[in-house]
C-alpha cells in the first residue's frame, strides 16, 4: 500500500479543517457509543458514502482490509468466547470457568465481535478521510486555530508527513536486503519471516533516529521553541458548507447521546 | 544465444505502478568482462533500468535475459548469486552486529556449507581490507568502510556481474579513488561490472563503455572515446564531458581525445616538453 498524502481534490478539500476534525471527532464517539451491530453498520455505511464523495482510492480499502482481516478474526474468536452472553446458541464444551467461558457459543457473544470488529474498521477508514483529503498546513492550523499548542500540532502533522519517505525508505532497504539473498516471501515458516523482518527493521529505525537528529538540527536553526506569537502564512475561514456541517455534527452527536441514555443502541 | 553475452535487454519497457513509463523499447546487450557506466540526468531512467538486470524490477514490456535466462520468473534471492548488486547508501544494507556475520549473512541464507562460508568469509575480509575490524560493528566503521563491507555482502555470493549504483557520492577524493579501485580489481579478475554515476571523469578513467540515459532511452552508446568527443550532443543531454577533454578541445588539440590528466600530461610532455628547458630543479613531471 502505498501512502499518499497529497490531498485529493474533491468537496472535502475545500472544507476547513477544523469542520473536519469536528465530524472526526463525532464519528468517533458515536462509534464508540453504540455496541450493537445495526448502529455500527449505519455508520459505516455512511462513512463509505463519505469515501465516495472524497473520492478517495477505493484500492486502499482493500489493502487496508488485507492487512486488518486476520486481527478481525481474532477478535471476533475472542468475543464470541469470552463475551458473557445469556442466549445460549451452541455447546462446544463443559464449562471453562477459569478463563470465564461458559462453554456456550452465545447470540450476545457473536453481536458484540462483530460490532467490535465494524467498530474497528469504521475508526480505521474514517482517519484517511481526514488526513487525505488536507494539505498537512492546513491540518496544522486547524489544530492551532482549535487551541492545540503549537509543539503538539507540529509533533501531529510531522509525525504523518514523515510516513510517506519511511515506506520509501522501507522499500528501498527491502530491496537492497533482497539483493542480498535475502527473501521475504519464501521460507515458509515462522521464523524465518521473522530474522528477515529484522534485515529490513534495523537499518529502518537507525535510519528514522539519523533523520529525526537531522531534522532537530534543522528546526533548531530556523529557532523552533522560539518565544514569540506565531503568525501563519494560510488562513482559513468557515464557509456556509462548514457551518451546515458542524451543525449537522453536533445534532447527531447530541442525538446519539440521547438515544443511548434512552437506552436505544446496545445489544 | 552468444556465450558471451551476460546481461541482454530486448525492447524492455517499464511503468510504475501509478502509471509512469519510465523506460521506454531499451535495447542493449551487455558482454561478459564489460566495464560499463550509465549515466544520464536524474530521472533518466538509469536506475529503473539496472534494477531490470537482478529481477529487482520485471519489464512491463519486452524482457531482461541474465545469462539467457528471463528474470521474469525469477526472484531476486535466485538472481543475486549471479548479478551483485551494491546500493548507494550502504547503511539500507547493513544491520548484523559484527563485519563477520554481516558478510556470512547472505551465504548463511542461501544455505551454503559452514565451513565453506567461513573460509569465503575469510577472504573477502582480507581481500577487501577489513581485517583489523573482524568484529567490528558496522556501524562504528567509516562511511568508506561501510561501502566496502556493503561490497562485501555483494562479494560473498560470488556473482559474476556486479552493479554498483553511485558507488562515490558522499565520499571525499581518497574515499572515491579507494572504491574505484576496489571496483576495477573486481574487473581485472574477470567479473562483469556496471556502475551509475554522475562522475564523467571517473566514467572518463574506470569506465570502457559508457551509456547515457536520456527520458528512459539510450541517448548515446559507445566507448568514453566515442561518446565524450560529442560535446554537443552531450550539452544538449545536460551532461558535461571531463574538464580535461573541453579543455584540450579548446585548446584544439588535434588527432588525440584526452580522457583524463594523465593523458593530458603524456600528450604535453611528447609534443611540448622537450621545447622546453626546465630550470634546473624546478620542473619534474
Amino acid at each position: 500500500m502505498n501512502i499518499d498524502l497529497k490531498a485529493h481534490s474533491s468537496p472535502l478539500r475545500s472544507l476547513d479543517g477544523r469542520t473536519k476534525l469536528t465530524a472526526l471527532a463525532v464519528i468517533f464517539i458515536l462509534v464508540l457509543l453504540f455496541s450493537h451491530p445495526v448502529y455500527i453498520v449505519a455508520l459505516l455505511a455512511f462513512v463509505l458514502v463519505i469515501w465516495f464523495i472524497a473520492r478517495l482510492p477505493s484500492k486502499m480499502l482493500k489493502d487496508l482490509m488485507n492487512y486488518f482481516w486476520m486481527i478481525a478474526v481474532i477478535i471476533l474468536v475472542v468475543q464470541i468466547f469470552f463475551y458473557p452472553g445469556t442466549t445460549n446458541l451452541l455447546k462446544i464444551s463443559k464449562p471453562l470457568p477459569a478463563i470465564g467461558f461458559s462453554g456456550f457459543i452465545t447470540l450476545e457473544g457473536i453481536a458484540f465481535g462483530i460490532a467490535m470488529v465494524l467498530r474497528l474498521v469504521v475508526i480505521m477508514i474514517v482517519a484517511p478521510l481526514m488526513v487525505m483529503t488536507t494539505p498537512l498546513p492546513e491540518l496544522m492550523l486547524a489544530l492551532v486555530k482549535l487551541k492545540v499548542p503549537y509543539r503538539f500540532a507540529f509533533i501531529m502533522t510531522t509525525a504523518l508527513s514523515l510516513l510517506p519517505s519511511i515506506q520509501n525508505r522501507a522499500s528501498i532497504i527491502q530491496q537492497a536486503q533482497l539483493c542480498r539473498g535475502i527473501s521475504y516471501d519464501s521460507g515458509g515458516n515462522f521464523i524465518g519471516k521473522l530474522k528477515a523482518s529484522v534485515s529490513l527493521m534495523i537499518p529502518l529505525i537507525l535510519g528514522a533516529f539519523r533523520d529525526s537528529q537531522t531534522l532537530e538540527v534543522a528546526m533548531n536553526s530556523r529557532a523552533f521553541g522560539a518565544p514569540i506569537k506565531r503568525t501563519f502564512l494560510l488562513d482559513s475561514h468557515f464557509t456556509t458548507a462548514d457551518f451546515i456541517i458542524i451543525a449537522v455534527s453536533m445534532v447527531a452527536l447530541i442525538g446519539g447521546i440521547v438515544l443511548r441514555i434512552l437506552g436505544f443502541g446496545t445489544y | 544465444m552468444d556465450d558471451n553475452v551476460a546481461i541482454q535487454c530486448e525492447d524492455v519497457s517499464f511503468s510504475y505502478p501509478n502509471g509512469v513509463q519510465a523506460i521506454h523499447n531499451v535495447s542493449l546487450t551487455i558482454y561478459k568482462g564489460d566495464y560499463i557506466a550509465f549515466v544520464g540526468q536524474n530521472g533518466s531512467g538509469k536506475t529503473t533500468l539496472v534494477k531490470h538486470f537482478n529481477g529487482l524490477l520485471k519489464p512491463t514490456q519486452g524482457q531482461v535475459l541474465v545469462f539467457g535466462e528471463a528474470t521474469k520468473s525469477k526472484r531476486v534471492s535466485q538472481l543475486s548469486r549471479k548479478v551483485g548488486y551494491v546500493f548507494q547508501n550502504p547503511d539500507d544494507m547493513l544491520f548484523c552486529t559484527s563485519v563477520t556475520d554481516e558478510i556470512a549473512y547472505g551465504p548463511r541464507m542461501l544455505k551454503m556449507d559452514a565451513e565453506e562460508v567461513k573460509a569465503k568469509v575469510e577472504s573477502i575480509i582480507i581481500e577487501l581490507g577489513l581485517s583489523e575490524y573482524r568484529d567490528t560493528h558496522p556501524f562504528a566503521l567509516s562511511l568508506g568502510d561501510r561501502q566496502r563491507l556493503a561490497v562485501a555482502c555483494a562479494l560473498s555470493l560470488d556473482p559474476q556481474v556486479f552493479v554498483f549504483d553511485e558507488p562515490t557520492t558522499g565520499q571525499d577524493y581518497f574515499g572515491s579513488q579507494s572504491i574505484m579501485n576496489l571496483i576495477d580489481q573486481l574487473h581485472q579478475k574477470g567479473k562483469t561490472v556496471i556502475i551509475i554515476t554522475h562522475d564523467m571523469p571517473i566514467v572518463a578513467e574506470h569506465a570502457k563503455r559508457v551509456v547515457v540515459m536520456n527520458k528512459g532511452q539510450v541517448a548515446l552508446e559507445g566507448t568514453p572515446e566515442e561518446v565524450f568527443t560529442q560535446i554537443d550532443k552531450l550539452q544538449s543531454l545536460s551532461l558535461k564531458a571531463p574538464q580535461v577533454t573541453m579543455l584540450a578541445r579548446e585548446l584544439g588539440l588535434q588527432g588525440t581525445t584526452i580522457l583524463h590528466v594523465p593523458e593530458m600530461v603524456d600528450w604535453l610532455t611528447n609534443n611540448y616538453l622537450p621545447a622546453i628547458e626546465p630550470a634546473a630543479g624546478e620542473m619534474s613531471l
